[in-house]
């Protein structure tokens, strides 16, 4: 079975960072050198080996072979049925049959048809991004209610929500900042004097 | 001190304030997320393990205690309110949980779910008491060399047994755990390691922040795809709380065996609670006069699996606290806690801090005996209100204190960078199946395996020899081989007999 496209990133982010860290091993004193060859090596050749495995001969290629179907912990079913007179209880999808389903509610980004759930999973993963930089420019303190502001606004969440939320991060790291003083006030900006 | 003084003052830690404070917030935070499904008592303890910070060691790893056994307990309510398990420990607890509520029996489960947590939680966490002797006399023949190739066996086992993927994949995930905590000053020789020169690489990465970092942003980065609330509408919540006290005083037997079932697999570095609810369930089963009965609202079916999920928490503490081995996520959080508190797991639990060890267990078992109260006097009342909770609320509240949480580790910008960066990569690994426990693993073992590497090689002058040198040792290395290869090895084997027999 062909890798996937996710994973082949993975296994070659892996792969590159073991392979980095392996040879700049040589530039440390031998002692200190030692762990870290030892664990680049052990990663170096996993890694080749799974992105290899499709092309190993076949007691290799089982051995290297996933049973699984990717992680099961956080999938659900989609909740009970109304009414207790019904008889049977919903059969609960497979993690398969929960990502196809995800997968197939479908939308269009510059022309381009995506998975939903993908497009929701990136939208997050950007706003965290944006979340980090805004931290490092203007503080955390400031940056936190504009971060929740936006997830909110994107889920769609009720007005009352969209103003409550921000608030409540607005105060969630306002305390932090009161009770344990953590610096999170000013960023980059502040000691530039842009602000 | 005898051991009757130390169980003592321990007892007198835990009762004091603020310590029981934290115990019981512990629960009811532990509660609340381990019922809301794809949230879960790893993320609640992943969050507040930066927060512990300026906390006593006691309040501090007596809070996180008491989040993995409340959310241990709340998993169960989703499972028999809406048939979706909190997390995998309650998984098995559908099986009859959710048919008892469409027979109109909700608060029977409910209640039967709470007094066998309750009960086999106690229970194993008592026998734990008397099984400290023998497991400080087994700790103390570990020397360096023994607790590095544990700490590899440690990895192993969760790469294999944790997940049923190839075993390459959980070395590769685990490997790079340890691989990755190499940046910074290596610990025998003061040489920085992989900088750039930057000053805020010199401390290495932050475990802390990785643990966040993969099970809390890449976990949110997951529920984003799934979204919404699991129901929007009230479940029917019926029944007989004296109906299900009754059922569970019927099925004691079954569930103090389903309680130490639960114990000894949650020993076992990689079994976990999963594995331990499913075991339970299934000998419960197999050992019934009427099995046809289990699938349609059998109560037993619900002592099992909840006594076995509350049973495998006294057992994944065993090689915790023995040989800082977690086998689990939340158990390795647990360990991050001792760590962040200047706590080392081994020898030195069951001598120097004794005092600490009894009081994590007698913590445990108070702890029980609140499950117990919320669950009969609260949770019968308003279970069903938790499974309405949008996770899209859920997610950018737990993103705020994962990052707030991060950069009180250190005011380290780098934590932050962590935390995002191992997120994404947590959410990879947990679409193509690798272990992200065996990375966090390694990522926390990364400094005690390196450490007592070099201690064991400068302890012989003829270096690693000295892993070959004492019976303990070659049965550990033994043991490191038979879990990374023993499937291949068994695979090999049924096709030669498979061949020969054709």
């Amino acid at each position: 079975m062909a890798l996937a496209r996710g994973e082949q990133g993975l296994l070659i982010f892996f792969l590159v960072t073991a392979l980095y860290m392996f040879v700049e091993s040589f530039e440390f004193q031998e002692t200190a050198a030692f762990f870290p060859r030892l664990t680049s090596t052990l990663v170096i050749v996993g890694s080749v080996l799974l992105l290899l495995r499709e092309y190993l001969p076949e007691p290799l290629g089982t051995f290297l072979a996933d049973d699984g179907d990717g992680e099961q912990e956080n999938r659900r079913s989609r909740g009970p049925v109304d009414g207790a007179e019904d008889e049977e209880a919903p059969a609960e999808p497979s993690a398969a049959e929960t990502e196809e389903k995800d997968d197939v509610q479908q939308t269009t980004i510059f022309g381009r048809d995506v998975p939903i759930a993908g497009v929701n999973r990136g939208v997050l993963t950007v706003l965290v991004a944006v979340y980090i930089a805004l931290s490092y420019l203007i503080g955390m303190l400031w940056a936190t209610p504009v971060f929740v502001l936006g997830y909110a606004a994107y889920a769609r969440l009720p007005v009352y929500l969209t103003v409550a939320l921000p608030i409540i991060g607005f105060a969630i790291a306002y305390v932090f900042m009161g009770f344990v003083y953590l610096p999170i006030d000013s960023g980059v900006l502040h000691d530039w004097g842009w602000i | 001190m005898t051991s009757v003084d130390v169980f003592v003052e321990a007892a007198g830690i835990v009762f004091s304030w603020p310590v029981i404070g934290y115990l019981m917030l512990g629960i009811v935070i532990g509660m609340v997320l381990g019922a809301i499904p794809g949230v879960g008592g790893v993320i609640g303890m992943a969050i507040v393990l930066p927060l512990t910070l300026h906390l006593t060691g006691y309040e501090a790893n007596i809070l996180l205690i008491s989040i993995y056994s409340g959310a241990m307990y709340g998993a169960c309510i989703s499972s028999i309110l809406i048939n979706v398990p909190g997390s995998a420990a309650a998984a098995a607890t559908t099986f009859d949980g959710y048919p008892m509520t469409r027979n109109g029996r909700a608060i029977d489960a409910l209640t039967i779910s709470a007094t066998s947590s309750a009960l086999g939680g106690a229970l194993t966490m008592i026998s734990l008491f008397f099984l400290v002797p023998f497991l400080s006399q087994i700790v103390m023949m570990f020397g360096s060399p023994q607790v590095f190739l544990l700490a590899f066996l440690g990895i192993a086992m969760i790469a294999v047994i944790a997940r049923r993927a190839s075993t390459i994949k959980g070395i590769v995930s685990g490997a790079f755990g340890l691989l990755i905590m190499t940046i910074g000053v290596a610990p025998a020789v003061p040489v920085p390691r992989y900088t750039f020169n930057q000053i805020l690489l010199f401390d290495g990465l932050s475990y802390v922040a990785i643990l966040i970092g993969m099970f809390a942003i890449g976990e949110m980065i997951v529920l984003a795809g799934e979204g919404g609330s699991i129901v929007s509408s009230a479940v029917d919540v019926r029944g007989s709380l004296r109906d299900g006290l009754r059922n569970v005083y019927e099925g004691k037997i079954l569930m103090i065996k389903s309680a130490f079932i639960g114990m000894m697999i949650g020993a076992v570095p990689g079994a976990g609670a999963s594995a331990s609810n499913f075991f339970a369930y299934s000998e419960a089963m197999r050992s019934a006069h009427n099995p046809d009965s289990f699938g349609r609202g059998d109560p037993r079916g619900v002592i099992a699996a909840e006594a076995a999920n509350n049973g495998t928490v006294a057992g994944s503490v065993i090689p915790t606290i023995a040989f800082g081995i977690p086998g689990s996520a939340s158990t390795a959080i647990l360990l991050g806690g001792f760590l962040m508190h200047g706590l080392q797991p081994g020898p030195d639990m069951f001598n120097e801090h004794l005092t600490f060890t009894y009081a994590l267990f007698i913590a445990l078992l108070f702890g029980n005996a609140i499950i117990l109260i919320i669950g009969l006097l609260v949770v019968t009342r308003i279970g069903d209100v938790l499974t309405r909770i949008d996770t899209d609320i859920i997610i950018p509240l737990v993103t705020v204190f994962s990052m707030i949480g991060a950069f009180l580790l250190r005011v380290n910008w780098v934590d932050i960078i962590t935390i995002f960066v191992f997120g994404v990569i947590a959410y990879y690994m947990k679409k193509h199946n690798y272990s992200i426990i065996a990375m966090v693993l390694g990522a926390v073992l990364a400094g005690i395996a390196e450490t007592n590497l070099h201690r064991s090689l400068r302890l012989d002058e003829r270096g690693a020899m000295i892993f070959f040198m004492d019976p303990l040792s070659l049965l550990l290395i033994f043991l490191i081989i038979v879990v990374l290869f023993g499937d291949f090895i068994k695979l090999k084997t049924e096709r030669i007999v498979s061949e020969y027999r054709s």
